[in-house]
């Protein structure tokens, strides 16, 4: 067995460049909190600038793809929660929407509000796990018990209708698996009317603090052109000046009904990206508010028909989860399952800013750049 | 700003962070003590899997290996053999490998007969995985031991005092909320 | 339209175009139209890459690229083909940035060798990892399948030619079964005015002497009633006891025949609070 020698030349380790004595080689990760889960990033530091930056992802790898090779179309979906462990749910929305395109099914109406419903409540989930984590490496302790407090209510009422709290397997082909519990919109309803009296508890803790302003002001200024060009999305590119939200964009499910308006900043700083969460967790409340008022209490949930796709079809879907763009690139070969589905995970794309966002940076911002991001390790490394 | 604005702006945004937290501390707290105090878990939610056995002591389970088949992790093994007295098969052997089962529910929704059902007994730690290899003797005594249970057939079930099985009223059950309706309407027709 | 009119594909070798589920599919062989494609897309304003995939055809190693044009939100798809023995596609990661890792990615599981890329390592696997465990060869557990053979390269002008015969059949069976049905209805629809014809009279007189309120004719089909708001399933049907199938019926409805109407089936005034003649109207004219 031998390893070809282009593979090892690559900066698994940072050879001291010469001439610079005093760069250091800093290893954060993989066993560091802030990394969110298993990444190493590799730092070259001069004094207090970082001026390389490698990271390496992997540490989580299970290789999805592979084992939905053998799998049905319909039991890829449990497989899909565990990729983005946070936000569950969202997940299994694309690849969903691609099936039904290939196979030709029709959502009902109902479903289509539940499914929306669901979706932007897990984004409201998603994203207050992002503010107690964030804080977490901040050195801010309390925010983290708020959020978690608010987001174990959240998951009770997502658990009496689904059955699952992170790992729910809810939606499938042609609406959703379950008829929800009779007081699922009721208890949404409550639980956004106490909600949205805490979100401005947050903001007093996070955005509007003077001392998170004093490290995020300013910090790991991402441009336009730099984040459209390597692909980012979600909150990150929004919150660099750019209006792209597939929600809008490339509607689907029940959003074309919906009234809302992509929420951007120009700034493209820490604090920007943090300000844009905020202010799509308000915009999350009011879709389900539109949701539970439009949606129709009776009727079908679930379109149930045959999944039978031709060989040689495919397609690429999309959906805009809580971290970017969630797509699916699914390939069949007239099978029972797909002969190949890709996963486009946001984080995955979003994190190869890395390098770009770090060098020049103090070191003390990078863990504050890091955590802007919003990565979940369980989606980069599939 | 002068550096003694800017020193003001920061006390006051601070002050309004401390008060936020001082508020929080009279609302109470939010943790359960979790032995001695058990969680109010959903009859839907789905924790670990059980068989069902009817209260004239019969299976419900027919051995048609629809679960077998359609269990993404592939942890269900079920033998069988034809019936020698009639029609159907007798249930050799029912096992399922509660380590490697990753909870979707696939099984529940696959049983045409709700054999196979959810339960709300989260605790299945131990010391050992080998006892997490459940067999038919194992799954049976988790559907005696449950309270309630779901199957998507059926909806949520119970067992009463007699030890007969009872469905749950429509206020319990997914979906309740749309059959309530109904029979609303339709009572408001007659 | 416009810029789509502005990007120059005919000098490009073996490219062909087709759709697929809505989907645009630029399908190419040859690696140096890859790049100059590519070239020529981000010119015209394809900014934001989506996705790059790998696939192992059984044939050959396929990269995939999804571009979208922030713009106008058009997508776009991209094929590239390349044999087993040699699977290299230059890289356009310096391009889009946001494709870097993802044909690190394919690197590492597919196997496809991106070249022109800076940092061309394994990505999710270890460094020293010898397979790339989505080719079809190797299976779950990244061992090889012993009896596993490459299929022959695909004679992809026969596939679109057989595509094409196959879809001229279907228009033409399509067309076929369209022009049979028409006879058929033209041939259906004649007799039945003739009766039609013949019973009208007895049935209009029948109408003005019996005390019922209508009577459905034979030769008219019934309206979907529910399209009236306030009928549901179940007044369709007790209507259609009294011999109401029809919108026009309903609109015709004299006060006194309504009155009546409502007392037998226990309406309680429903015809004119919920102004089902009006509505019946307007939908006839409507129809008609």
């Amino acid at each position: 067995m031998s390893i070809p020698a282009a593979l090892m030349t690559g900066p698994t380790v940072l050879e001291p460049v010469v001439g610079k004595t005093d760069e250091m080689i800093v290893n954060l990760g993989p066993q560091h909190p802030a990394t969110h889960g298993v990444l190493q990033i590799v730092l070259g530091v001069d004094g207090e600038r970082v001026t390389r930056a490698v990271p390496h992802i992997g540490f989580l790898h299970r290789n999805h793809e592979k084992i939905e090779e053998s799998r049905s179309y319909a039991q890829v979906i449990p497989y899909l929660d565990r990729m983005d462990y946070v936000s569950g749910l969202q997940n299994e929305l694309p690849y969903c929407l691609a099936v039904e395109d290939l196979a030709g099914l029709e959502v009902p109406e109902r479903a289509k509000y539940i499914r929306t419903a669901m979706f932007e409540f897990n984004r409201i989930i998603s994203h207050l796990v992002w503010v107690g984590t964030y804080m977490l490496d901040l050195g801010a302790i309390t925010p983290f018990l708020y959020a978690f407090r608010d987001r174990e209510m959240a998951l009770d009422i997502i658990e009496r209708t689904t059955g699952g709290r992170m790992l729910p397997n809810y939606f499938t082909f042609g609406g959703v698996r379950r008829d929800v519990h009779p007081k699922f919109w009721q208890d949404l309803l409550d639980f956004l009317d106490y909600f949205e009296k805490v979100v401005p508890e947050y903001e007093t803790l996070t955005v509007d603090a003077p001392v998170f302003q004093a490290r995020s002001v300013g910090v790991g200024l991402l441009s336009q052109e730099l984040a459209v060009n390597h692909g980012i999305s979600g909150p990150n590119l929004r919150a660099s000046g750019v209006a792209h939200d597939l929600r809008k964009d490339q509607p689907y499910d029940a959003y074309p009904e919906l009234d809302f308006s992509v929420i951007t900043r120009d700034e493209g700083d820490v604090w920007a990206r943090s300000k844009v969460r905020m202010d799509e967790i308000y915009q999350s409340i009011d879709l389900i508010r539109q949701c539970a008022e439009l949606a129709p209490r009776s009727g079908p949930y679930l379109a149930r028909g045959r999944v039978k796709i031709e060989a040689g079809e495919q397609r690429y879907r999309a959906a805009e989860i809580s971290r970017g763009q969630l797509g699916v690139y699914i390939h069949s070969d007239g099978g029972t399952g797909p002969y190949r589905s890709k996963h486009r995970s946001p984080s995955f794309v979003n994190l190869q800013i890395i390098p770009d966002l770090f060098i020049g940076q103090k070191f003390s911002d990078v863990i504050a750049i890091l955590g802007s991001i919003d990565i979940v390790l369980g989606e980069v490394d599939r | 700003m002068n550096l003694i604005t800017e020193a003001a702006k920061a006390l006051r945004d601070i002050g309004k962070g401390m008060a936020v937290v001082s508020r929080a501390a009279e609302k109470g707290k939010h943790t359960n003590l979790y032995p001695f105090e058990m969680p109010e878990i959903p009859p839907v939610s789905c924790q670990s899997l059980a068989l069902i056995i009817e209260a004239d002591g019969t299976d419900r389970c027919v051995s048609c290996l629809a679960c077998e088949k359609v269990c993404p992790s592939q942890v269900i093994t079920i033998e069988r053999t034809r019936n020698p007295e009639g029609k159907g098969f007798v249930l050799e052997r029912f096992d399922i490998d509660l380590v490697n089962c990753m909870y979707c529910a696939a099984c529940v929704e696959a049983c045409p007969v709700s054999a196979i059902v959810t339960i709300q007994d989260f605790e299945l730690s131990t010391y050992d995985l080998q006892t997490l290899k459940a067999d038919k003797a194992f799954l049976d005594e988790q559907g005696r031991r449950a309270k309630q249970w779901y199957s998507p057939k059926l909806g949520v079930e119970y067992r009463n005092e007699q030890g007969e099985i009872q469905v749950a009223p429509l206020e319990q059950q997914p979906g309740g909320e749309a059959e309530l309706l109904k029979q609303a309407d339709k009572e408001s027709d007659n | 339209m416009s810029t789509e009119a502005a990007i120059n594909l005919e000098d490009l070798p073996t490219l062909r175009q087709q759709t697929i589920c809505g989907e645009k599919v630029y399908q190419l062989e040859d690696p140096t139209a890859y790049r100059q494609l590519c070239e020529r897309l981000l010119a015209a304003g394809y900014d934001f890459p989506q996705c790059l995939s790998g696939v192992d055809m059984e044939y050959g190693l396929r990269t995939v690229l999804h571009l979208r044009r922030l713009s106008d939100q058009a997508e776009l798809t991209l094929w590239l083909d390349v044999p087993y023995d040699r699977p290299h596609v230059p890289s356009v990661s310096d391009l889009w940035g946001g494709v870097d890792w993802h044909e690190r990615e394919a690197y590492d599981l597919v196997g496809i060798h991106y070249d022109g890329h800076e940092d061309l390592r394994r990505i999710l696997l270890e460094d020293h990892w010898t397979i790339h465990p989505l080719q079809r060869r190797y299976d779950t557990g990244g061992y090889l399948i012993p009896d596993w053979q490459a299929k022959p390269w695909p004679d992809w002008d026969a596939i679109a030619k057989e595509k094409e015969e196959a879809a001229r059949k279907a228009a033409e069976a399509a067309e076929k079964r369209a022009a049979a049905a028409k006879a058929k209805a033209a041939k259906a629809v004649k007799p039945k005015e003739g009766e039609g014809g013949a019973k009208k009279p007895p049935l209009s007189e029948v109408k003005k002497t019996s005390d019922q309120v209508a009577k459905p004719k034979a030769a008219q089909t019934a309206d979907d009633l529910t399209k009236i708001k306030g009928i549901g399933a179940h007044y369709v049907a007790l209507l259609k006891e009294q011999g109401i199938t029809r919108f026009e019926q309903l609109a015709n409805l004299s006060d006194d025949e309504a009155k009546r109407l409502e007392e037998k089936m226990n309406f309680k005034d429903r015809i004119a609070r919920e102004q089902w003649r009006e509505q019946a109207r307007a939908l006839q004219e409507g129809k008609s």
